[in-house]
């Protein structure tokens, strides 16, 4: 490291989860869980981003000779009512389901981590009054508060975000507070209170940087739900309107010829099904390295 | 016993090698070491010894990455490494007993104290559940539990951790074994509490003539109840004999270091520093044909770093692992005792008057200090000594500013100090804190340059660009070298991070700093590192501490005045030379004498606390400590108001009795 005449002291606990998270993937400690769920995850990023594509036809383009047909060599999944390839659609409703399902758990980790850290730094009063004001938004049936928001604000794509990231703001609040409560009694912690330092420096340089792999994990358990409820918001209309492609949607208008034709409906189910189980597995890979509380057979430590 | 050997346990040659990996890591190499009926043997060695490892090796209860990948252990004759897993468990409890290090996490927290004992009963001996019961309570009344009969139907955590211990150890003692293993039974107790606890321990083990396998790293705890020992160094055995033989001359220059890092307890010494043992344990994972202490050793010549020597028969029955049967005598160092620093009676830096904290808690409100006055002064190194729960640790965080006092006064240099918000910055750079554990001191995500240069930077106490400069020098004034800056906590060694922690502190260049036990996480020979440390930098900058502690010994050698606190409240206050001859306050003279003492030469009277520190939610209007005293006079001591006795220039003790009372008793050192 070189220093010209000053001193750069970085703040590198991004840094340090990234090194942590390499290094555990050059230690092999990978489990077939982070290898099938990275595959699977990054396989619809990756259909995502270049969803229009890689689509085989158009997504909207209506094939009035092939109505509701079965899957052929033209039409992998077969078509729906109005001759629209299915497989076409899927694909093109990854990137909605994702885009949403991203952002929001981005959004609500944002949330959950200032008032997990803030609550569990403050104490008392502070504490007491956000945890019971977290428990009465935890105790709202999720469909429910997502109708409640979205029925405030219009049905959009921003607004089926900001539902779902408030949604699952107090769940990460709590995790958040639970692993911040661990540390905000350690002797680090009082000795930058001793030093004088400000509250928010020690709530995001001391505490923050302890915290992230707890995060991480946290993000990738919470993005499987937010799939399943854009899913379900879709399902009930209350998702992107149409026409832009969504599996919830998809599931819903197909679901009048489900006994005629089952493509239409069980290809967008399939699809969210392949999705949580690969972000599932993923997380699960992540905390094996991140959280790792020693192996899992009973060795000691050398 | 029919059998003809007289050996309960005989460990012969034995190897231990755990695996991480490919890597293999040989823990215990060539251990031998036999114990026979009714014996205690001590294995003592500092953390990374090996110690516990050989203890679960003799339970054959290693963890699943490790084995015993040479000689034999074998109980009784019967070799236990040929024995099937269901043998075993016949054997385990049974025959042999363990006693484990901490008794809260021992204990399941769901069942009756009673009923865990008259479990084993019931499934060792076969008893039915009225005989086990029955059984149990008698075990409980050998290890002196208040109304056994009571006791047997409380939860583990209804009694003190004191007792929880009694229970484990009426719990081992129960089935009668032939060997006990006891792995730091007595590490997380007080002293009072373990003075009574090794009482019982030996008590035990004359009335039972059980084989004791004690594993410590208390040197002084071996020395009052071990008849054998053996000083484990690097997972190898450099030292075993007779205790007292031993303790008067040690051979083995480890073994003559460990001891030289205990401070003496009484010895009248004039020694200006704390002797340490330079260096680290090795790596056993590259161990190179050579005397295992060679890199540490004072005394290694070249055959010592080429040739690995054998255990060798010095007489006497005492073997060492060292080429030279007899080592040139060190000597004692010269010098005089320069730790009391000239210290003026006016310049008072700290005062404290009637400061009380106060817990509010359901049942009432929690006294964790209790109306307590006293003052340091600039450049005074000053004591405060009591069991834990006494109220040191909240006072030191109400001194620094971490807790708000309830009550009382505590001014700096005649500035009011408030909470650490309501001080002014430059109060805030006047007081420092070193903290209690090493482990946790520093904040594991950042690297020792941003830990050091933080404080810095925040104080504005150098330009900018010294800053990195600053670092370094710091570094340097705690012996530790420009190469550390860019480690991060866990690439380093819990002296090194508590040096570290020292560096932050200095680095504001305060005028008092607290240290809340900075030393009890530690090894003995890196706390003796450590002292001298404080010692110097003390001395170089002039400036007052306030040392918590809970070792007399240290206090002693370190510090210009001493308080005894019992319950939030000051027992006695005088230098360490006052505290440690008669007159003595009770309670001070009952922790004098818990002190487990490594000198051979000095004896020790026997003073033993009963009961269990009461709560400190019941007002008590007289004196806190009436309940366990053993001189109590009567209801004066519950009722009245204490006075304060004067009884020689800075010596103050809080008691009912008379000075010439306090006087007449007999020095507990002999």
């Amino acid at each position: 490291m070189k220093y010209g005449g000053k001193s750069v002291v970085k703040n590198n606990s991004a840094q340090t989860v990234i090194k942590k998270i390499i290094s555990g993937l050059l230690k092999k400690n990978i489990t077939p869980n982070l290898i099938i769920g990275g595959i699977l995850l990054f396989g619809f990023v990756f259909i995502g981003i270049f969803a229009p594509h890689v689509t085989p036809h158009d997504a909207d383009e209506m094939h009035y000779e092939h109505l509701k047909e079965t899957p052929s060599t033209t039409f992998l999944l077969g078509t729906d009512r109005y001759g629209r390839d299915i497989l076409s659609r899927v694909i093109v409703g990854t990137r909605t389901t994702l885009l949403m399902a991203l952002t929001s758990t981005l959004l609500a980790l944002f949330l959950g981590v200032i008032v997990g850290t803030t609550s569990s730094f403050y104490g008392g009063v502070v504490d007491i009054v956000l945890m019971r004001i977290n428990d009465i938004f935890m105790s709202f049936p999720t469909l429910i508060f997502a109708m409640l928001v979205i029925g405030v604000l219009g049905p959009s794509m921003t607004n089926g975000i900001i539902a779902i990231g408030i949604i699952y703001a107090p769940r990460v609040t709590r995790v958040v507070r639970a692993q911040a409560l661990n540390i905000v009694h350690l002797e680090y912690i009082d000795a930058a209170k001793v030093r004088g330092e400000f509250s928010l420096y020690i709530i995001f340089r001391e505490m923050l940087p302890n915290l992230w792999p707890t995060i991480i994990v946290e993000g990738s358990i919470r993005l499987g739900y937010a799939i399943l409820l854009t899913a379900s918001l879709g399902y009930i209309g209350l998702g992107p309107p149409p026409p832009t492609p969504d599996w919830g949607l998809m599931a819903y208008s197909e679901r009048g010829y489900m006994f005629e034709t089952p493509w239409p409906v069980f290809a967008p189910c399939i699809a969210i099904v392949i999705a949580v189980i690969g972000v599932n597995l993923f997380g699960e890979g992540l905390k094996d390295i991140l959280l790792a509380k020693g192996s899992r057979t009973k060795e000691a430590k050398v | 016993m029919t059998d003809p050997d007289p050996q309960v346990l005989s460990v012969q040659d034995v190897d231990i090698t755990y695996y991480s990996g490919k890597v293999a890591f040989p823990a215990i190499r060539k251990v031998s070491f036999a114990i026979s009926a009714g014996q205690a043997f001590g294995l003592a060695g500092e953390s990374g010894s090996g110690k516990s490892t050989l203890a679960y090796a003799v339970m054959q209860y290693l963890a699943g990455n490790g084995e015993v990948s040479n000689g034999t252990i074998s109980f009784g004759g019967t070799n236990l490494m040929t024995m099937s897993s269901t043998e075993l468990l016949g054997l385990r409890g049974l025959k042999i007993s363990m006693v484990p290090q901490d008794p809260l996490t021992s204990l399941n927290p769901s069942h009756r104290v009673g009923d865990q004992v008259s479990e084993i009963l019931r499934i060792h001996c076969s008893l039915t559940r009225q005989e086990a019961h029955e059984k149990a309570v008698r075990m409980l009344e050998q290890v002196h539990l208040p109304v056994p009969e009571l006791t047997a139907l409380k939860y583990p955590h209804q009694i003190s951790g004191g007792q929880q211990q009694r229970v484990l150890i009426a719990m081992a003692f129960c089935t009668n074994p032939e060997l006990l293993i006891m792995d730091e039974p007595t590490t997380g107790l007080d002293v009072t509490t373990q003075a009574r606890i090794l009482d019982l321990i030996g008590e035990m083990k004359t009335t039972h003539k059980t084989a004791i396998l004690y594993i410590t790293h208390d040197l002084g705890v071996v020395k009052n109840l071990c008849d054998r020992v053996a000083i484990i160094y690097a997972g190898e055995i450099v030292e075993e004999g007779d205790v007292s033989s031993i303790f008067r001359r040690p051979a083995h220059p480890y073994t003559q270091g460990l001891l030289n890092c205990i401070p003496k307890t009484y010895s009248h010494e004039a020694e200006a520093r704390f002797d340490t043992i330079e260096g680290f344990l090795p790596n056993l994972s590259e161990l190179k044909p050579a005397c295992i202490f060679s890199p540490r050793c004072r005394f290694a010549e070249e055959q010592c770093r080429r040739q690995v020597p054998l255990l060798m028969d010095i007489g006497n029955d005492r073997r060492i692992k060292c080429f030279f049967e007899k080592l040139p005598d060190n000597g004692k160092k010269e010098g005089t005792d320069e730790r009391r620093t000239n210290v003026s009676d006016k310049d008072i830096l700290i005062k404290v008057k009637n400061l009380k904290k106060v817990f509010p808690t359901r049942k009432g409100d929690l006294r964790a200090v209790d109306d307590t006055s006293f003052e340091c002064r600039k450049g005074e190194i000053l004591g405060i000594v009591g069991e834990s729960g006494c109220g040191k640790t909240t006072m030191a965080r109400c001194i620094v500013g971490l807790e708000e006092k309830s009550g009382g006064s505590i001014s700096f240099s005649d500035k009011e100090l408030d909470t650490i918000r309501k001080r002014s910055k430059d109060m805030r750079r006047k007081i420092q804190m070193v903290f209690q554990n090493s482990e946790a001191t520093l904040n594991p995500q950042k690297t020792v340059e941003e830990i050091i240069t933080r404080p810095l930077a925040l104080y504005n106490v150098v330009p900018k660009s010294q800053l990195y400069q600053r670092a370094v020098e710091l570094l340097e004034s705690v012996n530790l070298g420009e190469q550390y800056l860019t480690r991060y906590p866990h690439e380093i060694s819990g002296g090194e991070k508590q040096r570290v922690g020292i560096a932050r502190a200095f680095a504001t260049e305060p005028e008092l700093i607290v240290l809340d036990e900075p030393i009890s996480s530690l090894d003995v020979s890196v706390q003796a590192g450590i002292l001298n440390l404080l010692l110097d930098l003390q001395k170089k900058h002039n400036i007052a501490y306030i040392f918590i502690g809970h070792n007399l010994s240290v206090i002693r050698r370190l510090c210009n005045r001493v308080m005894v606190l019992y319950m939030g409240r000051i027992c006695e206050i005088g230098t360490p030379g006052q505290l440690f001859d008669p007159p003595y306050h009770p309670y001070t003279e009952a922790l004098l004498s818990a002190i487990p003492v490594v000198e051979p030469d000095i004896g020790q009277r026997e003073v033993r606390l009963g009961g269990a520190m009461p709560s400190a939610i019941d007002p008590i209007p007289g004196c806190a400590f009436h309940i366990r005293c053993p001189r109590k006079i009567g209801d004066v001591c519950v009722q009245n108001a204490l006075p304060d006795i004067e009884v020689g220039p800075g010596h103050k003790i809080t008691c009912h009795l008379s000075l010439d009372e306090l006087s007449a008793v007999s020095p507990i050192f002999k």
